[in-house]
């Protein structure tokens, strides 16, 4: 009987132990593992014909590592499994948990706690806002790589300051992604529209290369990018560098490196701003009379916060920011808070503030 | 012009004739539900014929028509063509869809818009004397009577192959399908590819019995 299925022979790769499988959602007749989780179900679709190249799944068998597939999968096609699975009709014949539109990653509000006597990171609005890149990413259509690329950087500069750092990596992706694709006899079809249009000649060398493209394409990103605000680029490039060490996505490599800079300078002025904090706080806790437990307490609780903070601040610039002036505040910064630690250590004669103390000390060596 | 008036007026064209009863029992068969019934083999109509016709299941639960526990009740495989042939989307879109198996007395019909922009899984059940008044949600009635866009058969190559699997047709059915003309910018196989979800229903159907 002819079915109605696409391949009648292997169609997936099973994702627990890299055997062939016939169906996508079938027991593995190899381990006997049939994907029921969401998850399960996710990785198993990547790895089937319907989501990735036969060469990548063949590579994915012969080392029986399903893992091969799953990290260096097209970004385009895992977004299709992704939004696939928010089909509730799927999801019923599935039988998985009514299925719910990924919301947004909670922004990690990692500003300085104590904010009336220092110095604020700049204020953002409350409101995120990102329809009109969450519609470019879901739209289908027949519009060429340059137009999707156009409409799509355009969206970006305008809500690049209100986007969620997801949203913005998803984007930043996507374009990365596109660059790759784009043909020269667009380019050069581009480059006539525009000489026909008698624009400026300065937007015309963009588009002679598919290099050159990119080249123009990153700047615009970096452009856009300095609208978002430090603690969300904190966010976006902790989840880009784990999500490229996870999928090693080298076409998104170059857009990458570029806004790594731009990170690293965004992450030179947080550090700086953090330690003028600490130093502010430090300086008042040193001048404070600690005579009663209240107020010693108190300057305990504020040390804890400061120590918090300064980890969500700086661990995530730990791995971009390998920079001799980065790591030269990070030792200053660790080498207060450790003082202070062991001021209030000895300033403290309740066991309970001193053992905070000390504990402190020991985490910040 | 309504189809009928034109296959009438067509069979005035030298290139095509038709005869008025031709023309007569193709209404017959878009219509008539009791007419369409004769067409079932014997064992199927007692079957058809031997329940009350209804718009749902009294018990059905779930979307209708999208989930297999509240399928849309027909009059066997003429009435899915008839009643899947008369859907059209909100966007005034018509479908083309064929038979992907069955399961439990349930069928399961896959169809896509005659632009390619979006498929469908449906759930039919074809043992009821006539079709349900209902309609899935996000559809609407085309209108008077709608030529056939679909079979009640399977083929890998659909909906690419619809004028040979038209032409492989009974010649008293054949007239009633849309002529390939109508769909829109005809069968390009590149339209009408299937997107990553379809596939994994498709594929979530088997496992569950239905291909």
């Amino acid at each position: 009987m002819v079915g109605v299925l696409q391949y009648s022979d292997i169609v997936s790769v099973c994702f627990s132990c890299g055997a062939e499988k016939t169906r996508v959602f079938e027991s593995c007749s190899s381990c006997g593992v049939q994907p029921c989780q969401h998850d399960e179900i996710f990785d198993s679709l990547v790895l089937s014909r319907y989501a990735s190249a036969d060469p990548l799944l063949s590579e994915a068998v012969a080392a029986r590592s399903p893992g091969v597939v799953l990290k260096t999968a097209n970004r385009s096609a895992i977004r299709a499994v992704k939004n696939a699975l928010n089909d509730s009709q799927l999801c019923l014949l599935l039988g998985l948990a009514t299925a719910q539109k990924t919301p947004d990653k909670p922004l990690n509000r990692t500003g300085p706690l104590v904010k009336d006597r220092v110095q604020s990171v700049e204020a953002r609005p409350s409101e995120v806002r990102s329809s009109g890149l969450e519609a470019c990413l879901q739209q289908r259509g027949k519009l060429s790589v340059w137009e999707r690329n156009e409409k799509t950087l355009i969206v970006l500069n305008s809500e690049a300051g209100t986007a969620s750092p997801y949203i913005l990596l998803e984007a930043i992706a996507d374009i990365a992604e596109r660059c790759q694709s784009i043909s020269e006899q667009e380019l050069q079809s581009r480059l006539i529209q525009e000489e026909d249009a008698e624009s400026e000649v300065r937007g015309l060398e963009r588009y002679k290369t598919p290099q050159a493209y990119e080249k123009n394409v990153v700047g615009r990103i970096v452009e856009a990018l300095e609208k978002v605000h430090t603690e969300d680029l904190i966010d976006l490039f902790s989840q880009m560098r784990m999500s490229i060490e996870s999928r090693r996505d080298k076409r998104a490599l170059p857009v990458v490196k570029a806004l790594q800079e731009v990170y690293k300078s965004h992450a030179l002025k947080t550090l700086r701003l953090e330690k003028n904090n600490i130093n502010y706080l430090v300086s008042a806790i040193m001048n404070t009379a600690l005579n009663e437990y209240s107020s010693k307490a108190i300057m305990m609780g504020v040390l804890e916060s400061l120590v918090a903070n300064w980890r969500k601040v700086a661990e995530p610039l730990g791995g971009v920011t390998a920079d001799r002036e980065a790591s030269g505040i990070k030792r200053e910064v660790q080498g207060d808070m450790q003082r202070v630690a062991s001021y209030l250590a000895d300033k403290c004669q309740e066991e309970e503030l001193s053992a905070r103390a000390y504990r402190l000390h020991s985490e910040l060596m | 012009m309504s189809i009928l008036k034109q296959l009438r007026r067509r069979r005035l064209d030298k290139d095509y004739l038709l005869f008025e009863e031709e023309v007569d029992n193709i209404q017959r068969i878009m219509e008539d539900e009791t007419y369409q019934n004769t067409f079932l083999p014997s064992e199927l109509l007692a079957r058809v014929t031997a329940t009350n016709g209804v718009d749902k299941w009294d018990d059905g639960s779930g979307e209708f028509g999208f989930d297999a526990n509240n399928p849309i009740p027909v009059n066997g495989p003429l009435g899915a063509i008839t009643y899947l042939s008369c859907l059209k989307t909100e966007s005034g879109e018509r479908l083309l869809f064929q038979r992907v198996g069955g399961s439990n007395d349930v069928e399961a019909y896959e169809a896509v818009t005659y632009s390619g922009d979006e498929w469908f899984v449906f759930f039919l059940d074809i043992y009821h004397p006539r079709k349900s008044h209902l309609l899935p949600e996000g559809f609407e009635l085309s209108g008077g009577v709608a030529m056939f866009s679909g079979f009640v058969d399977t083929s890998s190559c659909f909906p690419g192959d619809y004028t040979q699997r038209v032409e492989e047709l009974d010649a008293s059915l054949q007239a009633a399908y849309a002529p390939e003309t109508r769909l829109n910018k005809g069968l390009d196989r590149r339209i009408y590819t299937r997107p990553i979800v379809h596939w994994a229903k498709l594929e979530a159907l088997s496992i569950r019995g239905f291909v």
